[in-house]
């Protein structure tokens, strides 16, 4: 992965200098990713697709303030993602028309039981996930779930090293709690099975 | 367990609207036969100085100087990607100087990574050329180009030594003649939009351009508030002669979008290669 991430900022590069190719392969290379994290935060397949939509169009729009961590957009494309995803009626708004006009494959939302059963089990971890103040699921969806280093998540975060690390730590205690908590048994959660 | 998969016909749709979003954006999207990285003002007539000071049109100061080494290679025609071999450089060579003209639509890509772009409409008028001066890499005895396998080019080439001269300055005490590797003076050297070379001054021009709202910036936001204010409207400053008083034309500095759709996709076709380094050339 270390190589493919480092390309980033080339891409990035050229994308800010209007290379909607070197934008297409950024969306190319992190889309998955995204989605997941965005599922995993709405535990809807059609709000995570949305979500995906406006973490990207975000992306663009706020190019001058996106900042590299190790080179790549990732880490400040999930912490978009999970804003957006804490926001998204409002920044749907923005977007609301393009949003529409995207066209979706058909049959594909819970058509058969293993993916209702797994759609249900998403979205009480999302509501676990939802228990949890903002900073502290952008810490955890880089952390924990991403597998980014603490470090790399307070770069992009702009936290220190260990404030980050004792709300990380805090996070997950809290985390735990609220899907023990909530739930039985404990689903599996997204950053478990990818 | 099922993979969890983002709709494709979405997401192919998605894909699209943001690709077009930043190409939309695209500074090589103006229309552009003078080379990208030369910086966004190369395509608005700024002066480099050395064709219109070699055809004895008009004497920049401090433009380069420009003095030939070698017999150009002749002018041949090629299609597809190509290498030209220009044999050893004599003594005292600091560059290359080349004239490249497209004789089909397409991108066509140094190796520095700068580039032309053709559009249908360029070929077979002025457009189609583009000249470039570019710094000898140590060891350097080729130029290569490349495109795609259909598109047809042509291109001579020789060995230079380019020698920096100095600004004049006029009775106000302000510097004027063009951009160089020493700086700007006070005065730049352009081509107005009635053809007329000139000056303008460069407090004007980053008034415009937005290089002096740039530096009042205090946050990205500002910065593309500034810029979606701005929109895609012309900015026309006025082009004085050497003293800085009378006005001989008018200086246009190409709005936030550009004007013309008929660019290919913009392709890079040296991914090793650095951007920039190339000097744009007034034509001969």
């Amino acid at each position: 992965m270390g190589n493919v991430e480092a390309d980033d900022g080339r891409l990035w590069e050229r994308s800010l200098q209007g290379e909607g190719d070197a934008f297409g392969l950024l969306f190319d290379r992190h889309r998955d990713r995204v989605f997941r994290h965005a599922y995993r935060l709405s535990g809807q397949r059609h709000d995570a697709e949305d979500i995906l939509s406006m973490a990207f169009l975000e992306l663009w729009r706020r190019r001058l303030k996106v900042r590299l961590v190790d080179g790549s957009v990732l880490p400040w494309l999930l912490v978009t993602t999970t804003n957006v995803a804490r926001n998204s009626k409002r920044s749907a708004l923005r977007y609301r028309r393009l949003l529409d006009s995207l066209p979706r494959g058909e049959g594909i939302a819970n058509a058969n039981d293993d993916v209702f059963l797994q759609s249900e089990m998403d979205r009480d971890a999302a509501r676990a996930l939802a228990t949890l103040g903002t900073e502290d699921l952008q810490l955890v969806s880089l952390v924990v779930f991403e597998e980014y280093t603490v470090a790399a998540a307070a770069a992009v975060l702009g936290l220190s090293p260990a404030a980050a690390k004792s709300r990380v730590h805090r996070a997950r205690k809290r985390m735990k709690t609220a899907i023990n908590g909530a739930l039985q048994p404990p689903p599996v959660l997204e950053g478990d099975r990818l | 367990m099922n993979q969890l998969q983002v709709d494709e016909q979405f997401s192919t749709a998605l894909r699209a609207e943001l690709v077009s979003k930043v190409q939309q954006k695209s500074p090589a999207r103006r229309h552009t036969r003078l080379w990208l990285g030369a910086g966004v003002l190369a395509g608005t007539g700024i002066l480099g100085g050395v064709g219109a000071t070699a055809a004895g049109l008009f004497v920049v100061p401090g433009s380069p100087q420009v003095s030939t080494l070698s017999t150009p290679v002749p002018e041949a025609t090629y299609q597809g990607p190509a290498t030209i071999e220009l044999g050893e450089p004599p003594e005292g060579t600091t560059g290359i100087q080349m004239d490249f003209t497209c004789l089909t639509p397409g991108l066509f890509q140094y190796q520095d990574g700068s580039r032309s772009i053709c559009s249908p409409e360029d070929v077979g008028t002025p457009q189609a050329w583009s000249g470039y001066l570019v710094q000898l890499a140590p060891g350097q005895h080729s130029v290569t180009f490349r495109t795609e396998p259909e598109n047809r080019w042509k291109v001579t080439a020789k060995y230079v030594s380019v020698e920096i001269g100095d600004w004049e300055t006029n009775a106000d005490g302000d510097t004027y003649g063009a951009e160089n590797e020493n700086g700007i003076p006070d005065l730049i050297a352009v081509i107005a939009t009635n053809g007329t070379p000139g000056y303008v001054y460069r407090t004007e021009l980053e008034e415009a351009n937005g290089t002096a709202a740039m530096k009042t910036f205090k946050s990205p936001e500002e910065a593309v508030a500034w810029q979606e204010a701005r929109g895609d409207k012309d900015s026309l400053i006025p082009v004085y002669d050497t003293t800085g008083k009378t006005v001989v034309g008018e200086f246009a500095i190409a709005g936030g979008n550009g004007s013309v759709g008929t660019a290919p996709p913009v392709k890079n076709y040296f991914p090793e290669a650095p951007q920039k380094t190339a000097i744009p050339v007034a034509p001969n």
